[in-house]
C-alpha cells in the first residue's frame, strides 16, 4: 500500500483534546507526523492586558482545565514576585494541599482516558471515582468543581473548611490503599505490558534539548523537579523526594511514563498528608477570609517598568508566567502576560516520538505524553 | 546499588494474560451482589469502609432533622448500612436526592460558588461588584425597597434611625404572609421569593393616618401610619447576566456591605433565551432571614453610624443655640 | 436421531403440512383426465391443428410432487422459526452484555441496580417502607395513601411531582429495565438517514453490508437450537457452516475499501489480516471435533455427546476448547481483539461510513455472530441440550424422579440458550477486563501460537478417536485424565511468576525507579 497522510483530525475520539495530527502512513506503519494546533486559542495572553490582577487568577483556571489550580498557583506566584508580596506560611500550607490535590486529579483524569486509548474500558470509570472523591475536596476548598479561583495575591481565598482534614485524610488514605487496585489492572496485565512496553522511546538527551520537562523526563531517569531544584512553597519544608524512573538505554517508553505517573500520585497524596500535619495553627483552626493569616497585604499596581516571573511544576511539566507591569489603569493591569505552557513544548517532540512504530501505537504514544489543549492553544 | 522494578508483579506471563485482570473485575462485579459481596476477600481492605465524614461544625448547622443524619457512606459513597447493596446511593438520583441532603459539608452557605444573591434593603449602589467582575456581568438597575435602617420595629435596638414616612414619598406595609415568605425555600424552588411588602405612594399624611395609593393598583386606601414604613426608590447594581457569569465569586467578596452572597443553588438558572438569564433585582433577591447575621452586623454598623451622626448633629445644634444664647 | 425432547417444532410442522399435503391429495380427483384436444388452425400458416397433451392423473401428479412441496414448506416455516427464534433471544444477549459490565465496571447506576425493580416508587414517595418492598407489592398501600391524603387536603406530593413528574415510576418494565433497549436501539436506526460518501465505490459500497448481513443470517439456518428446532441439516452441515461464515470478511474487506477513508481502509485491511489468520486455527479446530465425534453433521456431534459418548467434548478436547473460544473471540471482533474497529484510533473502524439501517444491521449482525459464537461452542463441546448430569441426576437415588421429571419438561432449546448466554457473560467479562491487543501482536499471537497448538489439538484428536475410542464409548478413565491433565497444566502455567526476571540485568523491559517517591510507597 502506497504511503498516505491520515488526519487524526480535530473530531477524534483519541486526541485529548482539540487538535489535529496529521500521519502519514506506510500500511500500518508511521512514517512522519504533523501537528497542527491552535483550535481553542482563546486569547487568554491578550485578555489579561485588560483584566486587573486579582481578575486574571479567573482566567488561569481555565487554561488547563483539568488541573486548574496549578495553573492559578502559577500565576499567582509570578504575580507576587511582580508586586512584592510576603505570604503568610499558613497560606502557603494550604495553597501546596491544594495544588497537589489537583495533582492527583490530574493524573488520574490521564490515567482514566489513557485506559480505553489501550483498549481497557474498566479502568475509566473506577478512575473518574477515585477523581470524585478529590474534586469533592476541591469543592470544598475552592467553591466549585473545576474552576476555583482559589488563590490571591497574598494567599487565599478563605481557610480549610471545617471538616477537610478529617474528610482529606479518610479519603487520601483510601485513595493510597485503591490506587493499588488500578495499578494490578494495567501493571498485572500482560496485554497492557506488551502494548506500552517498547513503545514511543523518547531519550532524555534529546528531552532535554527540546524543553521537555515534568514527568516525561523523570520517566527517562532525569531527576529535575522543580519542586526540589528551585524550591518555591513549603515544599522544602516536606520529606519527600521525586519519584524518578530509570529507563533503559533507548529511552522512556509508555510504560515508564505510565509508572512515573503513579508514583506521583503517590508522592501528591504523601504531601498532602504531611501538609495537614505540619500547617502552622493546625489544619482544624479556621480563620475567617481576609484575616492576615491567611491573606497578606498586597499592592494592587504594579509600575510600568517592573516584572515578574516564576517557574511552576505543573501537572504536565514546567509552566511559567512572565509579567510586566505598567498597562492600563496606571499599572492596576499588566502590561503583558506571558504564559509558557508545557504541553506546547512537549506535543512537537512527542509527534516525533511516534515515527517508526505501528498506528495503533499512536494513542498509546500520545496519551502516554498526557496532553492538554488547553494549556497549549492558550 | 539496590534496584527494584517498578511494580513487584509487572511480568507479562501467562497468569497477568488473562486470569489476574478477569479476577479484578470480577471482584468488582461480585461485590455488587447482595450477601456475597460483604465477604473479606473480596474487598481488599479498601472497599466500602463507611466512616463518619460529617464533621461537628456541619452537624451542628444542619441540625437533627437533616435528610444524612444517620447515614455513613464509604468516602466514595459505595454502600450505606440502610439497605447495603439494595440501595446504592453512588449515583445520586437528582431530583429526588439532592447532594446537599446526602453530603452537606459540601454546600457551607459562603463556601460554595452557587447562584448570585443579594439582599437588597442593605445594598448601597457602590459598585464594587460592577467594577470586581472579570466578564462585564452586572449592571445598575432600580429598585423600590425598604432601607434596612427603616426594617426595625418599635422595640429593636436599633429603632428610629431611619428616615420618616412623608407625604409625596413611598411607603410600605408588611405583607399578611410576612413570616410565611421566610420560610421560602431558595434552594428548591425555581422562581425568586415574592417581595415581603406592598408598596405604595404617600399622598396625604394626617395626624396618625395616611392616605395612600397602592402601587399593585388597588387603589387608595387610608391606612394607620405605625403600620407603615418608609420605601425609597434605589439606584442599585441589580442585573446580572448569569449567561456570563462564571462563577469566580469576586463580586461576593468585593461588596463591603455584607450584601452580595453566593448561595447553594445550582438550579434554577435555565431558560429558552439569553434575555433569559439576564436575572433582575427580584430574580437574585436573598431574604434577609437567610444571612439574618450578616444583615444584622450590618444593620449595627450602620445604626451606630446614623446614631453618632445625629448625636454630632444634636450636639452642634445645642452648641449652636447657646452660642445663640 | 437419538436425543429427543417434546418440543417438536420440526415434527409438528412437518405433521401438519404432511396433514394439509395428504387432504389437498385425497381432494384432487383421482381420474386420469384426458387432456387430449386440439386448437384448428390457430393461424393461417399452420396447416396442422396443435394437439395438446395426453391425459394426466392429477392426484399421482400430486403425489409426485408432494415430497419436494412439503419439504419446501417445511423449510420454510423451519427457516422463519429458526429466525424469529433467534431474533427474540438475541435482545438477551446486549442486555446481558450491559447489565454484566456495568457491575464489572462497578458503574451499576441507577437504573441497573437492584432498586430499579422497586415498582409503585414515585418521587414523592420514595423512602417509603411500602415502596421498598420487591416486586411492587406495596403499589396498593401507596395508591391508598395518597388517596386518603389528598380527600383530607394534604397535597404536599403534588409540590414534588409538578416540579419533577412522575418520572421514577418504570411502569411495565419493572421485571427486566432495559430489556428492549435494543430493540429501541435498532428502531432509531431503522429511522436515520442513509448517505453514501460522495467519492465512495457506490455499487460495493451497497454490496458490502449486503454480504456481511446476508451470510451471517445463513450461518442461523445449520444452527440447531434444539433437537428438533432447525431449518436445514445437511450431512455436511458443519462445513456449510463455517463456509459461510468465513465470507463475511470478505465483505468487511468491501466496505473498508469503498467507503473512500482512510481510517476505513485501514480498519478493512486490518480486519482482513485479523480474520484470516485466525479462520485457519478455527478450522482446524473445527475439523478435531468433527474427528472426534465421527460426523460432520451438528445435529450428529450433538448426539454423540449425549449418546454415544456420554461425556461432553470440553473434557475429551480441552485444548480444542480453549482455542475455539479464543479464535472466535478475534473471529467476531471482540475486545481484547477489537483493532479493527479501535475506537481511539479509527473512530469506528471499517464502518465508519455506513449510516442508518446499513450501521443497525451490521452492529446487530455482529451480535448474531458473537451469539454464533457462543451456541455453537455450547454444541460443540458442552453437549447442546443436555443437562450438566444429566443421566446421573435421573438415576439418583431419592429425588431422582424429581429430576427426569424436569429435564422431561424442560425443553432443549431452553439449556442450548443458558449455556450460550453464560458463554457470552464470559465473552463480557473478558471484555471489561483486558486491553486491546495491537494488530501485528494479533497476527503473531494467531500465526505463531494458535496455529500450531491447533494442529497438536487435531494430532490429539486423531489420536483419541483412533486408537482409544472403543465402539461402547470412551474408556471410563478418559475423561478425568484429560481434565486433571489440563488443569494442572493450567494451574502450572497459572502460578509460574519468572522471580529472576524482576532482576534488572535480565529483564528485558528495564523499568525500575531510582528512587522511591516515599518509604513504603509501593506494595512490597
Amino acid at each position: 500500500m502506497a504511503e498516505m497522510w491520515i488526519s487524526m483530525g480535530p473530531q477524534h475520539p483519541m486526541t485529548h483534546g482539540l487538535w489535529t495530527l496529521k500521519v502519514k502512513v506506510d500500511g500500518e506503519t508511521v512514517v512522519d507526523t504533523e501537528p497542527d494546533l491552535g483550535y481553542i486559542h482563546r486569547g487568554v495572553e491578550k485578555i489579561c492586558e485588560s483584566r486587573d490582577f486579582t481578575q486574571i487568577t479567573t482566567y488561569c483556571d481555565r487554561l488547563c482545565y483539568a488541573s486548574a489550580n496549578t495553573w492559578s498557583h502559577a500565576y499567582i506566584y509570578a504575580a507576587e514576585d511582580l508586586l512584592g508580596v510576603e505570604v503568610p506560611e499558613r497560606a502557603e500550607y494550604i495553597r501546596l494541599v491544594a495544588v497537589e490535590i489537583q495533582r492527583i486529579a490530574s493524573h488520574l483524569m490521564w490515567l482514566g482516558a489513557y485506559g480505553p486509548d489501550i483498549g481497557n474500558l474498566s479502568v475509566m470509570v473506577w478512575c473518574l471515582r477515585e477523581r470524585e472523591m478529590m474534586m469533592d475536596l476541591l469543592q470544598e476548598l475552592g467553591g466549585s468543581r473545576m474552576h476555583y479561583n482559589f488563590p490571591r495575591i497574598g494567599g487565599v481565598k478563605r481557610d480549610l473548611p471545617h471538616g477537610f482534614a478529617l474528610r482529606a485524610r479518610h479519603k487520601l488514605k483510601l485513595f493510597l490503599d485503591r490506587i493499588q487496585e488500578y495499578e494490578a489492572l494495567f501493571d498485572e496485565s500482560t496485554v497492557f505490558l506488551i502494548r506500552s512496553q517498547g513503545v514511543g522511546y523518547a531519550k532524555p538527551e534529546e528531552m532535554i534539548n527540546h524543553g521537555v520537562s515534568g514527568p516525561n523526563i523523570r520517566a527517562a531517569g532525569v531527576n529535575h523537579d522543580i519542586r526540589t531544584s528551585h524550591p518555591y512553597s513549603v515544599y522544602s519544608e516536606l520529606d519527600w523526594t521525586p519519584a524518578v524512573e530509570r529507563s533503559s538505554i533507548k529511552g522512556a517508553d509508555c510504560y515508564d511514563r505510565y509508572r512515573i505517573r503513579v508514583e506521583e500520585m503517590r508522592q501528591s497524596a504523601n504531601l498532602v498528608l504531611q501538609a495537614l500535619d505540619k500547617i502552622p495553627g493546625g489544619a482544624e483552626t479556621y480563620h475567617e477570609p481576609g484575616d492576615p493569616k491567611i491573606l497578606g497585604k498586597a499592592p494592587t499596581r504594579a509600575p510600568e517598568g517592573t516584572s515578574g516571573s516564576h517557574h511552576f511544576e505543573d501537572s504536565r511539566g514546567e509552566s511559567m508566567f512572565y509579567i510586566a507591569g505598567g498597562g492600563e489603569g496606571r499599572g492596576k493591569m499588566p502590561y503583558r502576560v506571558s504564559i509558557r505552557s508545557p504541553m506546547f513544548i512537549t506535543i512537537p517532540y512527542a509527534s516525533k516520538c511516534m515515527i517508526g512504530y505501528k498506528v495503533a501505537d499512536i494513542p498509546a504514544i500520545m496519551g502516554s505524553f498526557d496532553p492538554c489543549i488547553g494549556e497549549t492553544d492558550r | 546499588m539496590d534496584y527494584n522494578t517498578g511494580h513487584p508483579h509487572a511480568t507479562p506471563n501467562f497468569r497477568n494474560l488473562v486470569i489476574k485482570p478477569m479476577w479484578i473485575t470480577m471482584k468488582t462485579a461480585l461485590r455488587t451482589v447482595p450477601y456475597i459481596g460483604k465477604a473479606k476477600f473480596l474487598k481488599n481492605n479498601y472497599h466500602g469502609q463507611q466512616t463518619n465524614l460529617t464533621d461537628e461544625y456541619t452537624l451542628e448547622r444542619i441540625g437533627d432533622n437533616h435528610p444524612s443524619s444517620g447515614q455513613v457512606y464509604a468516602a466514595d459513597r459505595e454502600s450505606s448500612p440502610a439497605l447495603p447493596f439494595l440501595e446504592r446511593p453512588v449515583t445520586i438520583m437528582f431530583p429526588y436526592e439532592r447532594l446537599e441532603d446526602m453530603e452537606p459539608w459540601l454546600f457551607v452557605p459562603g463556601n460554595y460558588n452557587g447562584r448570585i444573591g443579594i439582599v437588597w434593603e442593605t445594598c448601597t449602589a457602590c459598585k464594587a461588584c460592577v467594577k470586581a467582575c472579570p466578564n462585564d456581568c452586572l449592571h445598575m438597575t432600580s429598585e423600590t425597597r425598604v432601607n434596612v435602617l427603616d426594617t426595625t420595629e418599635k422595640d429593636d435596638e436599633w429603632h428610629g434611625l431611619g428616615s420618616e414616612i412623608e407625604s409625596g414619598g413611598l411607603a410600605a406595609r408588611k405583607k399578611d404572609d410576612f413570616e410565611e415568605i421566610e420560610n421560602f425555600d431558595l434552594v428548591l424552588e425555581h422562581k425568586a421569593p415574592p417581595q415581603q411588602y406592598d408598596f405604595a405612594e404617600v399622598i396625604d399624611i394626617s395626624g396618625d393616618k395616611a392616605t395612600v395609593r397602592w402601587q399593585d393598583g388597588s387603589g387608595i386606601e387610608s391606612v394607620e401610619i405605625s403600620s407603615l414604613k418608609p420605601a425609597e426608590v434605589d439606584i442599585v447594581s441589580g442585573r446580572i447576566d448569569i449567561g456570563r457569569c462564571m462563577f469566580c465569586g469576586l463580586c461576593a467578596e468585593a461588596c463591603p456591605f455584607e450584601s452580595f452572597f453566593m448561595s447553594n443553588e445550582y438550579d434554577g438558572m435555565s431558560g429558552y433565551s439569553r434575555e433569559d438569564l439576564w436575572f433582575d433585582a427580584d430574580r437574585t433577591r436573598l431574604l434577609p432571614v437567610v444571612h439574618q447575621e450578616r444583615v444584622d452586623m450590618e444593620l449595627a454598623k450602620r445604626a451606630q453610624k446614623e446614631k453618632a451622626k445625629r448625636e454630632k448633629k444634636a450636639a452642634k445644634a445645642a452648641a449652636a443655640a447657646k452660642a445663640e444664647a | 436421531m437419538a436425543s429427543s425432547d417434546w418440543l417438536d417444532i420440526r415434527g409438528w410442522t412437518e405433521s401438519i403440512i404432511g396433514w394439509s399435503m395428504d387432504k389437498t391429495h385425497d381432494i384432487l380427483p383421482s381420474s386420469d383426465i384426458d387432456l387430449e384436444f386440439s386448437i384448428t388452425r390457430p393461424r393461417w400458416f399452420l396447416e396442422e391443428p396443435i394437439v395438446i397433451g395426453s391425459e394426466i392423473n392429477l392426484q399421482s401428479g400430486f403425489a409426485d410432487i408432494q415430497p419436494s412441496l412439503e419439504a419446501f414448506f417445511v423449510s420454510t416455516i423451519m427457516c422463519t422459526v429458526v429466525f424469529a427464534t433467534m431474533m427474540l433471544t438475541l435482545m438477551v444477549v446486549p442486555y446481558i452484555e450491559r447489565k454484566f459490565i456495568g457491575r464489572l465496571m462497578d458503574r451499576i447506576g441507577a437504573t441497573t441496580s437492584l432498586r430499579s425493580l422497586w415498582i409503585g416508587e414515585g418521587p414523592s414517595t420514595a423512602g417509603d417502607w411500602w415502596n421498598k418492598l420487591p416486586m411492587g407489592m406495596g403499589a396498593p398501600i401507596g395508591m391508598i395513601n395518597r388517596s386518603l391524603n389528598s380527600s383530607f387536603g394534604n397535597t404536599h406530593h403534588l409540590d414534588t411531582i409538578n416540579r419533577v413528574g412522575n418520572r421514577g415510576y418504570h411502569g411495565i418494565w419493572f421485571l427486566f429495565p432495559g430489556f428492549f433497549q435494543a430493540l429501541a436501539d435498532f428502531l432509531k436506526f431503522a429511522t436515520k438517514e442513509h448517505l453514501i460518501p460522495d467519492k465512495a465505490d457506490k455499487l460495493v459500497f451497497e454490496v458490502a453490508p449486503v454480504i456481511i448481513i446476508a451470510t451471517t443470517i445463513m450461518c442461523y439456518t445449520f444452527i440447531p437450537f434444539g433437537p428438533h428446532i432447525w431449518a436445514a441439516n445437511p450431512d455436511l452441515s458443519l462445513l456449510f457452516l463455517m463456509a459461510i461464515f468465513g465470507v463475511a470478511p470478505l465483505g468487511v474487506f468491501f466496505a473498508g475499501w469503498a467507503s473512500n477513508n482512510k481510517y476505513t481502509l485501514i480498519g478493512g485491511m486490518r480486519s482482513a489480516a485479523q480474520l484470516t489468520a485466525y479462520e485457519i486455527p478455527l478450522l482446524i479446530t473445527v475439523l478435531s471435533i468433527a474427528v472426534v465425534s465421527g460426523s460432520f453433521n451438528i445435529l450428529e456431534i450433538v448426539d454423540f455427546q449425549i449418546e454415544n459418548s456420554d461425556t461432553w467434548n470440553i473434557f475429551i478436547l480441552p485444548l480444542g476448547a480453549v482455542l475455539f473460544l479464543i479464535t472466535m473471540i478475534a473471529e467476531v471482533e471482540r475486545i481484547p481483539f477489537d483493532m479493527p474497529e479501535a475506537e481511539a484510533e479509527l473512530v469506528e473502524g471499517w464502518w465508519t461510513e455506513y449510516g442508518g439501517i446499513r450501521w443497525g444491521l451490521m452492529f446487530a449482525v455482529e451480535m448474531m455472530r458473537a451469539y454464533a459464537a457462543c451456541i455453537l461452542f455450547a454444541l460443540f463441546f458442552l453437549g447442546g441440550w443436555e443437562f450438566p448430569f444429566q443421566d446421573w441426576l435421573s438415576v439418583a437415588p431419592v429425588v431422582g424422579f424429581i429430576f427426569e421429571n424436569l429435564f422431561l419438561i424442560i425443553p432443549g432449546i431452553v439449556v442450548v440458550l443458558l449455556k450460550a448466554w453464560l458463554l457470552f457473560a464470559f465473552f463480557v467479562w473478558v471484555r471489561a477486563s483486558l486491553h486491546r491487543i495491537r494488530t501485528d501482536q494479533i497476527l503473531e499471537f494467531g500465526w505463531r501460537y494458535l496455529l500450531p497448538l491447533s494442529m497438536v489439538n487435531l494430532a490429539i484428536a486423531m489420536y483419541l478417536r483412533l486408537e482409544v475410542w472403543t465402539a461402547s464409548g470412551w474408556p471410563i478413565w478418559v475423561p478425568p485424565v484429560i481434565s486433571i491433565v489440563a488443569i494442572a497444566l493450567f494451574v502450572i502455567y497459572a502460578i509460574d511468576e519468572d522471580k529472576d526476571a524482576l532482576e534488572y540485568s535480565r529483564r528485558p523491559y528495564n523499568t525500575q525507579t531510582l528512587d522511591k517517591a516515599y518509604p513504603g510507597s509501593r506494595r512490597e
